[in-house]
């Protein structure tokens, strides 16, 4: 009897005892609480606010979308402008591409604004724990580095959707509402940000790839020169413009490769001319955003063919994009593939001899044919002869053109390892920033062109126009993740989609209402659908959606 | 106001137990004093024997001879006798399984003859409740149960599968064909957001699936329903509770008995898709490329995508040209789908020696799969002994061990010969696979866009094999007659391994070796349960009390392994990743959760004719934030056994008439552990200049104020029976409303975050579940009986976390099913003289036409988006489910049938989405083309899914999957006792049995049932089976 009074005691004592039995035990994790008080820890949430950059320049679809195998941001700023079409008869991405059925439901547009606001949320808490952690030397350049990325961020969010929420605060509670702020207000937030960390920053940091002095003043010099052209302008943004531009320029920090094609070559990519680049590497790509720069440009179902990288293409450069090159410049063979191996990576090569080369398509540039409306020997022919909406006719699985070759990877497998880092600054923008401005306050442009130009093309410019100006831009950074935001700023979607585009140029045919409301579309993205309902408030849509 | 007055009583909870336990420990050695003093009455009383036979003066053996008001008892031998020592004024009480009971009191015969009247209703059926055992005639809540016979009977190799249709207010759903089966079950509808299954329990012990039992094993599976019944099991009683009671030492009647139950059928495919053959499929094709031109298409329907690359290549082109011509139509299916096989074979062995008792079984079970290397193998062992020291202690354990393997023909092979075009064939005349056909030059591939299956499922593998051990070690002591002190540990260990290979030519390699991966997942679960239970039973006149108490705790822990690794340099599969070139990933990962239980619960009885039960529990998780883990959940009942009444019980023709009413609260912690935490654990790595840069962020966003789910639910309820329970049955009625439903929120974009766990909404489930039982014909050779079941719920939506609103992100809608379908509505296809107009949308003729619902100013706009022009469409659970059981007895055959239906009911088929591809086959139906202006699906030049709606809408996919089906039709027969006797058995029945013989649909897939799943889950089957039972 007397052990069974032990053990209803010991139940009893186990049931009083235990008080911290259902405490959790949390063995394989770390809480941010204990993690981020170190610097060790801190610099994780810094990388990882970094990080946000690959994440946001690579997001893509998953297999099972619809607008998948493209990054979505590389969607948004590539497609539907002058240079880019769709590749594929109808996978999604002709939304984009043609305008009329752009609805705010699109999945490029919702990824693109999501990831922005989750890169923001991270950046807001690694701002948070700066008096948090254990300070440091190297703390406030980190914060300030942060700062800078997420101005960034909000740079892509103003020029792609106009006024959108300023949000600073990381949040451990749900809200239900946001306000939507103006455009004026983004743009001066942008600019008092990178203004109060510019000297903060090193001018050459200690690892290549970090934000430096020159990253913020270019930036600012984008940002001014974006609000020069708005109606709530202030009156001296073009000449802060060329003042941050000059800045760079004369830094000595930088200075341009003495050729093109070199600025581009696969390895070569810390070079001198880069200003702030996103970083990829191969050993880092395990367990995180792979890198997609690649996947989208070629042959659409190139990675089933021997020979061919693995690539599911569905960017095809208009017409205009081969045009707008002269024979002559070096730019057309450094941004085009026209020369095509087989096997394609055999270009990169240099240890194979020419005569020891299999070339599987030539192609000549465009001038150089004698009649442009029938296919040369070389499988060569013109958009003019694709059509996007009708299935018989010229096939679109057809891969025969120059693809653009700024983003190949010889080491990529996958659709998924590009580890070629994404150029965001290099100088040569700088220089057209500069002559942007200048033209803009009427003054001449035509050096800073010429500086950019003079490595690939003998021709000078002269009295050079904002048009001019634009296909300079469209000749230098093709591709660049630049090209829809350029025409946005200055005003010129609508004009030059309409000429060069053939997805728009077949819907206005059609007799479609192309642009909206106002050319709202012509403007802005849409406000994504998700950020609509999700709000509890009213948060407004872009004007032509 | 009861939750604070809860909150209140699970506080003060621990004084209260301290006290009833210091009061037990006190009272202890007074008890068994007690005790002592009535032993020495028993000097004066005198073995009195009989014999018990039954109305047909059979003998009965095993028939349980209780003395009343004591547990002494006896059981009668193999010839029905029994002998039993008993004072005069002793109550004898004899209860036998399916018979009435019976009270005879000793008086002065030495020699009894009892004749046991059987019981149609089976009133003295004794349900499990959890923590103790009711007769079903004292029930005062709603359960269902269901004896080991009826699950052995259907042949199954799982024990849900047996279950189906049994029970109303219990929806079980098949998930696949293959030989993986997973089952859903479903107890009066879904209450939770976040879905979850029900709390199962074998012989006490929480597990969180039973398919490592072999069916075999269950000798009683009771089901509690509503939440009078649940709430026992508090925060883990929301989705109802399944009570598995297996072969054990308590089922010992005799020395000894050996029985041996088996089976062997063969699974042949059954209910197939009706694919298209190669004209119907060529035709198709053609469709596709002429789309809506009115020019007949002349072209060459493979033009874009034969490439001939060499001379074996181009055979191969003119061999496809000529079967097209000739229209030979490929039957993959049949190429693929070959008969499988079931067997199960079952020995058990009770006994019972001196005062220990003891139990032992073994089973092998084997299915396999009607595709090649589908199969799974499940080998059971069990042991149970109990050992009575005397009338106060008993001392039993338990050991039980099931292994399990299970391997699913890998990659997407299944998947792929669907999708295989019916023009190609699978191998050259000699059975030769070209190797290079995953990459390059095999039309097939280039038709199709895929590998060829055959060397997909030659080169790719999944197999899982599982081992589960649970132990049980149970200490009774009873004090007193009335009271019963109990302690229980019951611990479990579960291991996983689950391994995935896809080889060189698999789907996914495609003959890339780089590409080529395996993994390895090793999983071990330790679980265990700790009850401590204390019942005290004791009658007082007309009144009879039943009070039980518990502490429980409980302790989950899991750690879980994976590596997967690319680059195969050998064909070794997942059981050598170390000959492979790329790490891929590494992961491991520890999760624990507790919980700590209080539980009190009274049943009381007032003249036999007024029940009432009353609980409580209160449960801590270590789950739930600070502040938040406990809560507790009430629960009380009553029911009036009307026909014992004075003005009843003289009316003859009712037998039982009983009303229930109950009323209850249960929980809900379906939620991962540590989510009121925020880990440092997201890997967003970067470098600087190629050198790598760890970057870590928080995995989400916490919810340190997550709570229990509640759920409150009210039953009546009314059993039945009349004319000597030849008529009888019950009628539920429900009402349960969940509240703080835990879900992943949608927040607002600009906060960063997607989602949060979150308390929000509530969901209300009513309906009605009737069962009906006749015995229409009873003769001396001839028994004929019917039973019907009806179950009908109606699952709605009543607040979402924006108040009395839709919540359209997480798809919940006011009033409307949980996971309705909310989607555009197609209204036809636009026609060749609508181009004008379609041209408008952005269409053309032959692609669907969608309505315009809405637009920003509350009118159609013009414009289909997401946000204005959706609604809803269908619902994804039944408007009422029924089943129809009838058996007919003849002499020594039987014979029986088991119907099921389920009508009302929309699902999205992801088969029909698999085969969406104009270049792959699909099929059989009806889509638009120039010359057939259908409104039923669009042309198949249009099939992407902008065409058929807007994006991810797919359209295409919903179907009415109301079905009707035959489950099973089992002939037995029994052998003569002389012929069995001759032989030195007990008992020899032989059956024959099919299941799934016939299917009433008008879903145009493989199996309504899974309706919702893909085309690499196969059709469902038939089996044919022969089986025995043997009791030695």
């Amino acid at each position: 009897m007397k052990k069974l009074n032990f053990i209803l005691l010991g139940i009893a004592l186990i049931a009083f005892g235990c008080s911290d039995f259902l405490d959790e035990d949390n063995r394989s994790s770390t809480t941010t609480e204990e993690y981020y008080q170190s610097q060790e820890g801190f610099e994780t949430l810094v990388n990882a606010g970094y990080s946000s950059l690959r994440e946001l320049y690579s997001d893509m679809n998953s297999e099972n979308d619809d607008q998948k195998n493209i990054p979505s941001f590389q969607g948004l700023t590539l497609l539907g402008t002058d240079l880019f079409c769709h590749a594929k008869k109808a996978d999604g991405n002709e939304l984009v591409d043609g305008y009329f059925q752009l609805t705010p439901d699109n999945d490029w547009v919702s990824k693109v604004f999501s990831n922005c606001y989750k890169a923001i949320q991270l950046h807001n808490l690694a701002i948070e724990w700066e008096s948090k952690t254990v300070q440091t030397e190297v703390l406030p350049i980190r914060v300030a580095e942060i700062r800078f990325i997420r101005a960034y961020f909000y740079h892509v969010l103003l020029e792609l959707y106009g006024g959108v929420s300023i949000v600073t605060e990381a949040f451990d509670t749900p809200i239900t509402s946001f306000k939507r702020d103006s455009e004026a207000d983004v743009y001066q937030f942008i600019i008092n940000e990178l203004i109060s960390i510019k000297d903060i920053l090193p001018e050459q940091p200690t690892d290549f790839g970090r934000v430096s002095k020159g990253a913020a003043e270019h930036l600012l010099s984008l940002v001014h020169l974006s609000r020069g052209y708005t109606s709530f302008a202030s009156n001296d943004d073009f000449e802060k413009s060329i003042e941050y531009a000059t800045n760079v320029i004369d830094s000595g920090v930088y200075s341009l490769l003495a050729n093109f094609e070199d600025v581009f070559t696969p390895g070569n990519e810390d070079n001198r001319e880069i200003i702030f680049s996103v970083q990829f590497d191969q050993n880092s790509l395990i367990n995180n955003v792979g890198g997609h720069s690649s996947h989208s440009w070629g042959g659409l179902f190139a990675g089933s063919q021997i020979g061919m990288p693995y690539r599911h293409g569905q960017i095809r450069p208009t017409d205009w994009s081969y045009m707008q090159y002269s024979s002559e410049d070096k730019r057309y063979p450094g941004s085009f593939m026209v020369e095509q191996n087989d096997p394609y990576y055999d270009a990169y090569d240099t240890s194979i001899a020419d005569s020891d080369r299999v070339f599987s398509n030539i192609y000549p540039h465009p001038s150089i044919l004698e009649d442009p409306n029938s296919p040369s020997p070389n499988n060569w022919f013109y958009l003019e002869d694709y059509t996007v909406w009708v299935p018989q006719g010229v096939e679109w699985e057809d891969q025969n053109y120059p693809w653009v070759k700024k983003f190949d990877d010889p080491t990529a497998i996958t659709r998924s390892d590009n580890s070629r880092d994404i150029f965001v600054f290099r100088l040569a923008e700088t220089y057209l920033l500069r002559a942007e401005a200048k033209i803009n306050l009427g003054q001449s442009g035509d050096n800073d062109i010429n500086t950019v130009r003079a490595r690939s093309w003998d021709v000078q410019a002269s009295g050079a126009t904002l048009d001019d100006l634009l296909d300079e831009r469209g000749r230098e950074l093709l591709g660049e993740y630049k090209r829809w935001m350029d025409l946005r700023r200055m005003g010129k979607v609508k004009e030059r989609v309409s000429q060069y585009n053939p997805t728009v140029k077949r819907a206005i045919d059609l007799g479609q209402n192309v642009f909206g409301d106002q050319d709202g579309k012509a403007l802005r993205r849409p406000i994504p659908t998700d950020v609509i309902i999700r709000d509890s408030g009213d948060y407004g849509q872009n004007p032509g959606y | 106001m009861i939750l604070k007055y809860n909150k209140l009583l699970a506080s003060s909870i621990n004084e209260i137990i301290l006290l009833l336990i210091i009061v037990f420990l006190s009272n202890i050695g007074s008890l068994s004093a007690k005790n002592t003093t009535d032993f020495i009455n028993f000097d004066q009383q005198e073995i009195i024997s009989g014999k018990v036979i039954d109305q047909d003066g059979v003998p009965l053996a095993g028939v349980s001879i209780i003395k009343q008001g004591t547990s002494d008892g006896v059981s009668t031998n193999f010839d029905g006798n029994f002998s039993i020592a008993a004072s005069q004024d002793d109550i004898l009480v004899f209860s036998y399984l399916g018979f009435l009971t019976q009270s005879i009191q000793v008086n002065s015969k030495l020699v009894l003859e009892v004749i046991m009247i059987e019981d149609a209703e089976q009133l003295d059926e004794i349900i499990v409740v959890g923590y103790g055992s009711v007769k079903k005639r004292d029930l005062t809540g709603a359960v269902g149960s269901i004896g080991g016979s009826d699950i052995e009977s259907r042949g199954s190799t799982d024990p849900l599968e047996a279950l189906q249709g049994q029970l109303p207010g219990v929806n079980i759903s098949r998930s696949s064909g293959r030989s993986d089966v997973g089952f859903e079950l479903v107890i009066r509808g879904q209450n939770s957001i976040a879905g979850g299954s029900p709390l199962y329990v074998v012989d006490g012990l929480v597990v969180d699936d039973i398919n490592f039992l072999n069916p075999n094993d269950i000798v009683q599976m009771d089901i509690l329903k509503d939440a009078s019944s649940t709430a026992i099991y508090g925060s883990r009683g929301s989705n109802g509770v399944v009570l598995i009671q297996t072969n054990s030492a308590e089922n010992s009647r005799e020395d000894i008995s050996i029985t041996y139950d088996g089976y062997y059928g063969i699974k042949t495919p059954a209910h197939k898709a009706p694919m298209m053959n190669a004209a119907q499929w060529i035709n198709y094709r053609i469709a596709s490329r002429q789309g809506n031109s009115l020019e007949p298409f002349s072209g060459d329907i493979f033009s874009t995508t034969t490439q001939v690359v060499d001379a074996s290549a181009a055979e191969w082109d003119r061999e496809i040209r000529r079967r097209i011509a000739a229209g030979e139509t490929y039957n993959w299916e049949d190429r693929f789908l070959k008969d499988g096989s079931r067997q199960n074979h079952f020995l058990t062995l009770n006994g019972i020696s001196g005062n220990t008792s003891f139990s032992m079984s073994a089973g092998y079970l084997q299915e396999k799969g009607f595709i090649e290397k589908d199969f799974m193998d499940k080998y059971s062992f069990s042991l149970d002994l109990r050992h009575k020291f005397n009338d106060q202690f008993e001392l039993g354990g338990q050991f039980r061990a099931g292994l399990k393997e299970t391997e699913v023909a890998g990659g997407k092979s299944i998947l792929n010969f669907y999708r295989m075009a019916p023009v190609v064939i699978s191998s050259d005349p000699t059975g030769w696979l070209d190797e290079h056909e995953g990459i390059t030059i095999f039309p097939g591939r280039m038709l199709t866009g895929s590998i060829n299956p055959l060397l997909d499922q030659k080169y790719s593998n999944t197999n899982a094999k599982s081992l589960d051990v649970l132990g049980k070690i149970f200490f009774n002591y009873k004090p007193s007659n009335w009271l019963t002190l109990r302690t229980e540990f019951l611990p479990r260990i579960s291991k996983l391994r689950e391994g995935e290979w896809n080889g060189l030519y698999s789907a996914e390699a495609k003959g890339n070796q780089e590409s080529t991966n395996a993994s390895s997942r090793n999983r071990t679960r330790i679980n265990y349960t700790w009850d401590n239970i204390v019942n005290a039973e004791k009658s007082f006149g007309k009144h009879g009390l039943q009070a039980t108490g518990l502490f429980s705790i409980y302790h989950f822990e899991e750690e879980d392994y994976y590596s997967e690794v690319m680059n195969l340099t050998q064909e070794t599969a997942f059981f050598n990743l170390g000959a492979a070139n790329v790490n891929s990933v590494t992961d491991s990962q520890y999760t624990m959760n507790r919980l700590i239980s209080y539980m009190m619960r009274l049943n009381y009885s007032f003249n036999d004719k007024y029940l009432l039960t009353v609980s409580n529990r209160w449960d801590g998780s270590s789950k739930l934030g600070d502040g938040y883990e406990w809560a507790s959940f009430p629960s009380a009942a009553v029911a009036w056994k009307i026909s014992e009444e004075s003005f009843l019980k003289n009316v003859n023709f009712i037998s039982n008439l009983k009303t229930r009413l109950s009323y209850g609260f249960t929980g809900n912690n379906n939620i991962d552990a540590y989510q009121s935490l925020v880990n440092a654990n997201y890997l967003s790595n970067y470098d600087f200049g190629g050198s790598i840069a760890n970057g870590i962020s928080p995995s989400g966003i916490s919810n340190r104020a997550l709570t229990w789910e509640r759920t409150e639910e009210v039953n009546f309820g009314v059993d039945f029976g009349f004319f000597n329970g030849r008529v009888s049955g019950a009628i539920d009625l429900y009402s349960r409303l969940s509240r703080d439903l835990l879900l992943n929120r949608k927040l607002p974009v600009p906060m960063g975050w997607d989602e949060m766990i979150d308390n929000i909404g509530s969901v209300r489930n009513e309906g009605i579940e009737a069962t009906l039982r006749t015995i229409n014909i009873k003769a001396n050779d001839l028994t004929w009986e019917t039973s019907f079941v009806f179950s009908k719920n109606k699952n709605s939506v009543v607040e979402t976390n924006l108040g009395k609103v839709d919540d359209i992100v997480n798809g919940l809608f006011i009033g409307q099913p949980i996971n309705v379908h909310y989607n555009y509505d197609m209204v036809g296809i636009w026609q060749l003289d609508e181009a004008d107009e379609a041209a408008l949308w952005g269409r053309e003729p032959g692609m669907p036409k969608i309505r315009d619902i809405s637009g920003p100013d509350g009118v159609p706009d013009g414009k289909i988006d997401a946000q204005y022009d959706r609604t809803i469409i269908g619902k994804p659970i039944p408007d009422w489910t029924g089943s129809f059981f009838t058996k007919l007895t003849y002499k020594n055959f039987d014979i029986s049938m088991a119907i099921y239906t389920e009508q009302g009911i929309m699902k999205k088929s992801a088969f029909h989405n698999d085969l969406i591809y104009n270049n792959r086959n699909t099929v059989v139906h009806e889509y638009w083309t120039v010359t057939n202006p259908s409104n039923v699906a669009p042309s198949p030049a249009f099939l992407g899914d902008q065409y058929w709606g807007r994006k991810g809408a797919q359209l295409q996919n919903y179907r009415d999957t109301s079905y009707t089906r035959i489950q099973n039709i089992t002939l037995g027969y029994v052998f003569p006792d002389d012929v069995t006797e001759s032989l030195g058995i007990d008992r020899f029945r032989v059956y024959a049995n099919i299941t799934n013989p016939y299917l009433y649909t008008h879903y145009d897939g493989h199996d309504p049932e899974f309706g919702d799943r893909g085309a690499n889950d196969g059709p469902s089957f038939m089996t044919v089976q022969l089986g025995v039972n043997v009791k030695f």
